[in-house]
């Protein structure tokens, strides 16, 4: 026998007995009762937990059926200790505010977050919460403040090409409101700046037929005026 | 007996002891059910006490065939079935009626989503997506197709259409089940979810949303007309409101000093 026949021999006689060892040590062992235990247990758990949400979605359809009932027996009662009862069931069951009111908030603290930042100079920071403003609250009666610091900042920051293009945004989505007039007004600016004096005109002109008497389409006539002298 | 065989030997006993799992693939989720099962009998014995059936995690959404429709559910989603109703009692579906076109479904039979807040009965051909929100509010994106909505205390039926979403909740002290103003579908938001609860071929759901995209975007330019509309209503509301106090104001004006002059006369002052 070779040194290399007796290495494979023993090698295999060595995976022989751990083989034995340990269906030996799992045939006696309690784990696997134990995983199936657990196993039925979570999915116990789980059915109980589905079991719940149907019992409180029950509840639910109770609570808003008496809720929409409750207004009109409160109508026809005085508001007496008799009532009392009717009332207070009144209160428990009626709906909390609605929630726009609070994406309204939301919108304003935003807002104010932007405008801080806009006022400490920190403009970049100031475009970041507009921008989050107008993606995430897009239909809220701050957006269009939102759209107008947005240019200003970005006036700021000489970024030319975005407050051309957040101008015409505004001139699309609130074309008659006295703060697009104003971000026009920037528009104009940019043109000027950039020696395209037809086009600043133009905006300017189109200013004082928008916005007659306002204070928007004096502003564009003064710069008209300066654009022509 | 020879040493010759000692390698086979060894590899028989290396393939014996080696353990093989299969795993099934998780793209398509499947549910788990109360009562255990349930949701293979939907269609031909629904259980009278209801099935009560929630996705399991995976990549896609769990799907499942009920009266001729296809509900497609995201994980953690759990639906209740009994009898001729659906409910959604936790996270967010898709619901898609017969691929049938509408005019060919006239006949058919219409789809209930129920809600503590009311009822949607789907109309022919529908494409949905319902949520429930954590404080319990619902909304329901019309991806095709129109779904009315009869909600506790009101009287009208409300109807909506193709390419609008609508957020309605909990019934206010007036004894009305509260529905915000209908917009327009949050597109991007929604063709992603659509995509990804339905895991369809993105050719075939790329026709698809060709085919409703026009559509969605008229629901946006009529949103937007009739808000506009409504600005200038109030607007033009709160100006009458103005020009009556005005009125009202200089009518006072005037009997003050029509009451100063008769005081003075009264009292031979003039």
């Amino acid at each position: 026998m070779t040194v290399q026949q007796s290495a494979l021999m023993a090698l295999t006689m060595a995976l022989i007995w751990l083989g034995a060892y340990f269906s030996f040590q799992q045939h006696f062992s309690a784990e696997p009762v134990y995983i199936q235990q657990l196993e039925r247990l979570s999915s116990e758990l789980e059915r109980e937990r589905m079991r719940t949400l149907l019992a409180e979605m029950r509840m639910r359809d109770f609570q808003q059926e008496v809720a929409a009932l409750v207004p009109q027996w409160l109508d026809s009662l005085t508001p007496g200790q008799e009532s009392y009862p009717l009332r207070n069931l009144a209160s428990v069951t009626a709906a909390p505010p609605s929630p726009s009111a609070h994406r309204n908030s939301a919108a304003e603290i935003l807002l104010e977050e932007g405008k801080r930042e806009f006022r400490q100079g920190q403009f970049a920071r100031a475009i970041r919460s507009f921008e989050f403003l107008i993606e995430q609250q897009g239909y809220s009666r701050h957006a269009v403040e939102a759209y107008f610091l947005l240019v200003e900042s970005h006036y700021q920051l000489q970024q030319h090409e975005q407050v051309l293009a957040r101008v015409e945004q505004m001139i699309q989505l609130f074309p008659g409101h006295e703060l697009t007039g104003t971000a026009m007004i920037r528009m104009g600016h940019v043109f000027e700046y950039r020696r395209r004096t037809h086009e600043a005109q133009a905006v300017y002109r189109s200013l004082i037929q928008l916005f007659p008497g306002r204070a928007v389409a004096s502003q564009a006539q003064e710069a008209l005026s300066e654009l022509e002298f | 007996m020879g040493f010759r065989y000692w390698p086979q030997i060894l590899v028989f006993i290396l393939a014996y002891g080696l353990e093989v799992e299969v795993q099934a693939a998780l793209e398509q989720g499947s549910w788990f059910s109360e009562p255990e099962g349930c949701e293979m009998n939907l269609e031909n014995s629904p259980e009278e006490s209801g099935c009560l059936l929630r996705a399991l995690p995976a990549q896609g959404a769990s799907q499942l065939s009920w009266k001729g429709a296809q509900v497609y559910a995201f994980p953690g989603t759990v639906i209740f079935v009994q009898g001729e109703g659906l409910r959604l009692l936790k996270g967010e579906l898709i619901l898609k009626d017969s691929d049938l076109e509408l005019q060919d479904r006239e006949d058919a039979s219409t789809i209930v989503l129920g809600t503590e807040y009311g009822r949607m009965i789907s109309q022919a051909g529908v494409w949905l997506m319902l949520k429930r929100e954590a404080d319990h509010w619902m909304e329901v994106d019309v991806l095709r197709g129109s779904v009315d909505l009869k909600l506790l205390g009101h009287q009208e039926k409300l109807s909506v259409g193709q390419g609008f979403s609508l957020r309605f909740g909990p019934v206010n002290e007036k004894g009305l089940s509260q529905v915000e103003l209908p917009q327009p579908v949050r597109v991007q938001s929604v063709l992603m979810r659509w995509l990804r609860g339905t895991q369809k071929d993105p050719e075939v759901w790329r026709t698809k949303v060709q085919l409703v995209l026009p559509s969605w975007q008229t629901a946006a330019e009529e949103i937007a007309l009739w808000q506009s509309q409504t600005v200038l209503r109030h607007l033009a509301s709160v100006q009458e409101e103005e020009r009556k106090r005005a009125q009202r104001a200089l009518q006072r004006q005037r009997e003050d000093e029509e009451l100063r002059r008769l005081f003075r006369q009264k009292n031979y002052l003039e």
